[in-house]
């Protein structure tokens, strides 16, 4: 009761409860972006949250990183020259595990706020629509380098310990560095990206879960047998096309490890040879298929309906 | 009551969206044996059963067919316990058990209507002809009891957790497409494998493993599909019986 009377007069209130306004520094936008980055990415995990997202989450990034702990045991027991996975087709022997957990993740990401309804809730605070995209989206690839990024270092720095000569073999393959960095971030961001943009447009976890295994997986396998019974001009632009031809596609180019032209069946990597497109093309195509995305993303993002 | 039920189950799944985008993507291994027909390699190269086993097996066996009794297997009882109609159903004097064998049915006959026609007719336009080798009856046959099964797999499932589709594709694509091509004994525990073991029963094509390799005999199969089935109805049923109406998390 103390203060009553005493607030300031300019806020024409209909009652004067004396409640004290707050006038101390205010965080600001930048830090309620940082605020939902680092919720999005506990959330993904499960942190905060009950026991089946955790389960779930760090499930698959286990079943991610079990090919690299083989490769890595193996090498160790069997000699240096075990690989069971090479760097350059890490993406590609995981590759639905990693969709599954964009999948699982990008509906959980977007879907609940708006199942809540706690969206309103964010948007009252000092943050624009684009921010709350790109902290979600941040959110994801970041939680995406653990699927990426951690087994391919795993792999590196199991090699490296099970080598005979530590120092000539990091020597001959330091270079391996920048490219495992390059390759997880450029995938991570992509995946995230085009994860996201499909399932913001529905609020059905069924629905956006489906949506984006088709989007990301399904895409595959059917430009996989498309490519079988096309010329090489259509196969190479249904390649260009389809996301995780181009997310693989990259990784080979990245490695340099496109092989010599070859019969279009088989694996991807010879089906992306069987294109014969110069390498950065695949480059531009992963940036093209992220913009897109990104594009729809925004443009629903600035419509959506509380 | 019976028919009440199944009824409004049959609308549950097919009178939506859903059921159009299925449809389309059914559409898919369709199209691509008629672009097959028409290219200039159906006349040479590979042999026919060979191409539409192939297309089959990577289109429809591995990828359509679970995902569309997922989608029904999850969607027929998952979606009322996510809805929250669950609570009308569980506290109509109906056995457990008969609310999971009609769940179950209903979603494995909306399944199987979808998904079965699609098999032969894809069969049989790259092979030119119904009978040869018996193999559209055979693939035929093979997808009707993959969509019992998974449906009745995924039912269960989905009674048990609310995360159940995104379990269900776990199983589907990383035990039974990523972990058994690794690991050869696993297929002994794969929906996917009892289905082929049928389609064995039919199939009439001998070459010795080189593109036609199924890995399982009828006798396995028949054995597997039959303990998948008995544990789906008594797995539903018991977490029906201890279901707890009130919040999920």
């Amino acid at each position: 009761m103390a203060n009553l009377g005493e607030a300031p007069q300019s806020r024409g209130v209909v009652y004067d409860l004396g409640y004290r306004n707050y006038d101390g520094p205010r965080l600001g936008r930048r830090y309620a972006i940082r605020s939902l980055y680092v919720l999005s990415l506990r959330n993904t995990f499960g942190l905060g949250r009950g026991t089946l997202p955790k389960v779930l989450a760090f499930g698959l990034a286990l079943i991610a990183l079990l090919p690299a702990i083989f490769t890595v045991a193996f090498g160790a027991l069997a000699g240096e020259d075990f690989e069971l996975v090479e760097h350059h087709e890490y993406f590609g022997f995981i590759g639905i595990v990693i969709v599954l957990f964009v999948a699982a993740m990008a509906s959980d990401l977007v879907g609940n706020d708006r199942r809540n309804n706690t969206l309103p809730l964010y948007f009252s605070r000092p943050i624009e629509r684009d921010d709350y995209l790109l902290a979600k989206i941040a959110a994801l690839a970041t939680a995406l380098m653990s699927l990426t990024l951690v087994p391919q270092l795993l792999v590196f720095v199991g090699n490296w310990l099970g080598a005979t000569d530590g120092t000539e073999w990091l020597g001959d393959n330091i270079s391996d560095i920048w490219r495992i960095g390059a390759s997880s971030t450029l995938a991570s961001v992509q995946l995230a990206v085009i994860g996201l943009a499909i399932a913001m447009f529905t609020t059905r976890r069924a629905f956006a879960l489906t949506s984006v295994l088709a989007a990301l997986w399904f895409s595959v396998v059917f430009t996989g047998v498309l490519v079988a019974v096309l010329g090489p001009g259509w196969a190479a632009v249904a390649m260009l096309a389809t996301p995780g031809y181009a997310m693989n596609a990259t990784t080979y180019v990245i490695f340099d490890a496109v092989p010599a032209r070859a019969d279009r069946l088989g694996e991807m990597a010879d089906q992306v040879a069987y294109a014969d497109l110069p390498g950065w093309t695949w480059i531009v195509a992963l940036v093209a298929q992220t913009a897109v995305a990104l594009f729809f993303a925004i443009r629903r993002y600035r419509k959506v309906t509380l | 009551m019976n028919s009440v039920l199944i009824s409004l189950t049959a609308r549950q799944l097919l009178g939506r969206r859903r059921t159009l985008v299925i449809g389309l993507l059914l559409a898919l291994p369709i199209l691509i044996a008629v672009i097959y027909r028409f290219s200039e390699e159906a006349g040479s190269g590979d042999a026919t059963e060979e191409v539409a086993l192939g297309l089959v097996s990577v289109m429809i066996f591995t990828l359509l067919l679970p995902l569309v009794a997922l989608v029904f297997g999850t969607a027929s009882l998952g979606a009322e316990i996510e809805d929250g109609t669950a609570v009308f159903l569980l506290t109509k004097p109906i056995e457990r058990w008969r609310i999971v064998a009609i769940k179950v049915g209903v979603a494995s006959v909306a399944a199987a209507l979808l998904v079965v026609p699609v098999t032969m007719a894809t069969t049989w336009i790259v092979h030119e002809s119904p009978t040869a080798d018996g193999l559209m009856a055979g693939l035929g046959l093979g997808a009707l009891v993959a969509s019992v099964l998974y449906c009745a797999a995924f039912v269960a499932l989905s009674a048990v957790t609310s995360r159940a589709l995104i379990f269900g594709l776990i199983y589907v694509f990383v035990w039974e497409t990523f972990a058994t091509r690794i690991f050869d004994s696993l297929r002994w525990v794969s929906i996917r494998e009892y289905a082929y073991g049928w389609s064995d029963a039919i199939i009439s094509i001998n070459d010795n493993g080189s593109f036609y390799d199924p890995h399982l005999g009828v006798t396995t199969a028949i054995i597997g599909t039959m303990v998948v089935l008995a544990a789906a109805c008594a797995g539903g049923t018991r977490a029906l019986t201890r279901f707890e109406i009130g919040e999920r998390t």
